[in-house]
């Protein structure tokens, strides 16, 4: 399956701003089961300066500076994936999460660790007891 | 014999004294400095001690604590008895600290490197992971060799058996170095022959290092460094500005600062320079609005991408706030022994991290007998003492525990040692912590010898800067001779005659150009108040729609004025409004708000001005008080006695301040705003006056000060044209807009890469102005005819007011984004 993407956002500010410095996290990844097969970037007004740069986790993101004042800011992304149908891991090929969360904890290996790292609160999001509530309907 | 000094008797066994063993005999490190005490006596040392005082004060040593009223300006308590560390007590503190600093650093280089660490066992994953203060974005940064820690502060006490114990370690930002170095020259001036005959270590030694270690950190020849302080409110803000100073840097907040291009540059009057190396005093995540908290007003965005490209250095690390916690200490003896394959020298107090299940069954069990803290100190909590808790709160308390064991972290309590201060002609006896510092030269680790002495406020109490208390000197009494090198310019060394001063950065010329609108706006707004105040009571109906006319021109956007009779108020309702223009501090553009913007921005650039400026911004923030009892006769003498006052500044803004950039920007900011004024005064003229309205006329010359000139050519009779002609051409008029153009135009000229595009509307604008003739203008007075044809050269003249109206406030942003925010500017022409 081909899915092209359109992503546009529009800033309008009260008060011209002279400088912004920006970082967009738009650009798809490519990984086993989806291929990024073409994307672009288009910002209005025209950055004066534009890099990329892989984060932490793998994503590649654009950092760009407008450098003459605006009052609106337009950042469009446009991309092009290739989805493979059949990407859904089989529940009987995997781990139940009974085990896997208990087993994780004590996984030192680089993937066990690669993983773990994400059960943990993010700084902007406090796990709350009716998540687990929901959690638990849900299985 | 110590015993006679002490106000209180001591209590012996409880706690370690650092002066004495048994209350009666020093011991013997002690017995120099408590024998010349004695000889010295209370009373002398009384004297000294105010002496120090007003030093303290003058020097304008401030410790902002948050929650106090007086806030910024409160003096910081010094005491002006040292701590004494004899020589082989310093050497075994300082190879347990300089250890300590090599293990955490080797720590900070594996978590934000390879992490074997984590993947080794030697350090929880969960302990990383779960951190919000782990900073993903600086992960595999390449950081020059062991740079992680810059200096690391490692606070200690005695416990009662004489041991030292480390309490905490700072290593993202450690502050009051720069306290213990003003302590020293405080101290060593009160105490001049005790200090020289003690034999002490000295500081300097260490500052000079720091210095070059900065200049070091980047690859540059003559590199520029700055340290970022998160601004005159942070509590430590006076150490900041005192470090700066002594080390020469430039001390910036984030807003002086602005990534270009991946690089870091400072914002100067004259241009962006690149920065180099920063000292931060900004905690980690405050850093990067960009990349880290997107809340933070005190970072720079785009900090971290400048970091990862390499092109500017950070000290300490962003990031390095990820072992800034009690639940690292437990893991600390096992990594010591990995890392260094030494044992760890200086022991921390025990310390329990809930997130091991055997450590939190453990305080779960003990939970009256240690401190509970949040083991990641960003979230924000308290220290609790579950045995002071209530039962039910206790058992609430331990359901958190167990519901996120891995957030907290227990430490058993020691009893802290005491020394003596100083107070009310008293020595008194006083819980001490030691706040040690630790360098990283690049080639090895260097400590101040001592460091801050924080003295808790009442016996026993915790002992924390941010909850108000003293900081004392700490004197390292050597046993060889010492080097008594002073990084302080002694009195008698010539300096280098020097015309112009540095710098100028942006956000300084930014402030005092907005001190000067501010102090303008202030001085317009009590100019318009006053014949407002005297004429209301006594005002007719029909003189109520000129007063109204006179009220407009402050274009007041918060306006008290019912709604539905914005135009024909009823007279009490007027002077409601006109009572709120004058005190509400509430509404933006009232007096009493202006006067405090004033007092505010006067105090962000307090560096720059005098003392008797600064003292002048104090009593116009105090000029306006009305309270319930105030009586409106009184009104018109508070209006006064405030106009004297901003008279006053403005006469030292002239006379007293150099002609360097600063005044410049102030200056500029003063004429635009008092242009803007005019304009919108005139515009009230060039709209055709019926008769009732005559009277603004005289309203208008004795706003802008003009009554006299005006009566000097035209006696008592009042035309508009006449009028006109003081306000706006007269070129001799200091308060004529033809004055406000040509001199703006002046300023313009002599500024560092001038805005050639403002600076020709301007002159088109001053063109325009003169080519008006008021001798050809006809006026339609009230009552005669008038054909459309008449009327044509003042609505021309109106068309150009409003035209001025707009462009003047564009000149002002323009300004803003060429010199104070750098960013590219849109001409602007004036249209006919």
């Amino acid at each position: 399956m081909i899915y092209r993407i359109r992503h546009r956002t529009t800033y309008k500010y009260k008060y011209p701003v002279s400088v912004g410095n920006h970082v967009a996290c738009l650009k798809p990844r490519s990984l086993p089961h989806h291929q990024l097969t073409g994307s672009e970037l288009r910002i209005q007004p025209p950055p004066a300066t534009r890099t990329e740069r892989v984060d932490y986790f793998g994503n590649r993101l654009c950092f760009f500076t407008v450098q003459e004042p605006h009052k609106e800011l337009v950042v469009e992304a446009r991309s092009e994936v290739i989805v493979e149908t059949n990407a859904t891991p089989w529940p009987k090929q995997s781990l139940p999460w009974e085990d896997a969360a208990k087993l994780l904890p004590n996984d030192q290996s680089s993937a066990g660790l690669e993983a773990y790292q994400f059960g943990f609160e993010s700084p902007r999001i406090r796990i709350r007891p009716e998540f687990a509530t929901y959690a638990l309907q849900s299985i | 014999m110590t015993v006679d000094l002490y106000q209180t008797p001591l209590r012996y066994g409880a706690v370690y004294d650092e002066t004495s063993a048994d209350g009666v005999t020093p011991r013997p490190h002690w017995a120099h400095l408590m024998e010349s005490l004695r000889e010295i006596g209370p009373e002398e040392l009384g004297r000294r001690w105010s002496h120090a005082e007003r030093r303290i004060r003058e020097n304008g040593i401030t410790y902002n604590i948050y929650s106090d009223p007086l806030g910024v300006n409160r003096p910081w308590k010094i005491d002006i008895i040292p701590l004494l560390i004899p020589a082989d007590e310093w050497r075994y503190i300082e190879a347990g600290i300089v250890q300590r600093a090599q293990l955490l650093s080797l720590l900070l280089e594996d978590l934000y490197g390879s992490q074997d660490l984590v993947a080794q066992g030697h350090f929880p994953a969960a302990l990383l992971y779960a951190n919000p203060a782990f900073l993903r974005p600086l992960v595999g940064v390449r950081v020059p060799a062991h740079t992680y820690l810059h200096m690391l502060a490692v606070d200690l006490a005695r416990s009662p058996d004489g041991q030292w114990w480390v309490l905490a370690d700072r290593t993202q930002a450690p502050s009051g170095s720069g306290y213990a170095l003003e302590n020293r020259t405080i101290v060593s001036d009160v105490l001049p022959d005790i200090f020289r005959t003690s034999n002490v270590l000295r500081l300097s030694h260490f500052f000079r290092a720091q210095r070059e270690v900065l200049t070091n950190l980047s690859q540059r020849k003559n590199p520029r460094i700055v340290l970022l302080t998160p601004g005159p409110y942070n509590e430590t803000y006076f150490e900041h500005s005192y470090i700066a100073r002594y080390l020469g840097l430039t001390l910036v907040v984030g807003a002086d600062l602005t990534v270009r291009d991946r690089c870091v540059y400072l914002k100067t009057v004259d241009r962006l320079e690149q920065v180099d190396v920063i000292l931060r005093r900004v905690d980690d995540s405050f850093c990067d609005p960009l990349e880290l908290r997107g809340d933070s007003l005190l970072g720079v965005p785009g900090m971290v991408d400048a970091i990862v490209a390499g092109n500017v250095k950070v000290a300490n690390a962003l990031g390095s706030g990820l072992i800034e916690t009690a639940a690292v200490m437990p893991f600390l003896p096992g990594l010591s022994r990995h890392l260094l394959g030494e044992t760890l020298k200086l022991r921390s107090v025990a310390t329990w991290w809930c997130g091991q299940q055997y450590a939190l069954d453990w305080v779960l069990d003990h939970l009256d007998s240690v401190v509970v803290k949040p083991a990641f100190p960003s979230r924000g909590m308290e220290p609790v003492f579950a045995a002071e808790l209530p039962d039910a709160e206790r058992s609430k308390f331990a359901e958190q525990l167990r519901a996120r064991p891995h957030e907290y972290v227990a430490q058993e309590q020691i009893a802290l040692s005491t020394a003596p201060v100083w107070e009310d002609g008293h020595l008194n006896s006083r819980s001490v912590v030691l706040r040690t510092y630790v360098l990283n030269t690049g080639s090895g680790w260097i400590a101040i010898p001592g460091g801050l002495t924080r003295v808790a406020e009442m016996e026993g109490s915790v002992v924390s800067m941010q909850r108000g208390g003293h900081a004392k000197d700490a004197w390292v009494l050597w046993d060889s001779p010492v080097d008594t090198f002073s990084m302080l310019r002694p009195r008698n060394e010539p300096v280098e005659l020097r015309r112009v001063s540095r710098v100028v950065p942006s956000s300084v010329a930014d402030n005092v150009f907005w001190l000067g609108r501010y102090a303008e706006r202030a001085e317009n707004i009590a100019r318009i108040l006053r014949p407002l105040i005297s004429r209301v009571r006594q005002a007719e109906k029909a003189e109520l729609g000129c007063l109204l006319r006179l009220h407009s021109c402050l274009e007041s956007r918060h306006s008290k004025l019912p709604k539905a009779n914005k135009m024909s108020p009823t007279s009490l309702e007027f002077e409601q409004e006109i009572i709120s223009l004058m005190s509400d501090v509430k509404r933006p553009d009232s007096l009493a708000s202006t006067l405090e913007e004033v007092s505010r921005i006067g105090g962000s650039v307090r560096e720059r001005l005098s003392v008797d400026m600064m003292s002048l911004i104090g009593q116009l923030r105090d000029a306006i008080q009305i309270g319930h009892g105030t009586q409106f006769l009184e009104y018109p003498a508070m209006l006064t006695a405030c106009l004297e006052l901003l008279s006053a500044f403005s006469g030292m803004e002239r006379e007293n301040i150099n002609r360097g950039l600063g005044w410049f920007f102030m200056t500029l900011g003063r004429r635009l705003e008092r242009a803007i004024y005019l304009t919108r005064q005139l515009r009230e003229i060039t709209t055709p006056l019926v008769e009732e309205d005559w009277s603004l006329l005289e309203c208008l010359l004795e706003v802008a000060d003009s009554s006299m000139t005006y009566r000097t050519r035209y006696y008592t009779t009042l035309q508009p044209l006449a009028v006109l002609d003081v306000l706006m051409a007269d070129e001799s008029n200091p308060r004529s807009l033809d004055f406000q153009l040509s001199h703006l135009m002046d300023l313009y000229q002599k500024l560092p890469r001038h805005l050639p595009d403002d600076l020709q509307a301007m002159q088109e604008a001053l063109a325009l102005l003169r080519s008006f003739d008021l001798r050809e203008l006809k006026y339609p007075l009230p009552g005669a005819a008038t054909g459309a044809h008449d009327s044509d050269g003042l609505s021309r003249l109106e068309r150009f007011l409003r035209e001025l109206e707009r462009l003047l406030p564009s000149w002002s942003n323009n300004l803003s984004s060429r010199y104070f925010s750098h960013a590219r500017t849109l001409p602007i022409t004036i249209g006919q």
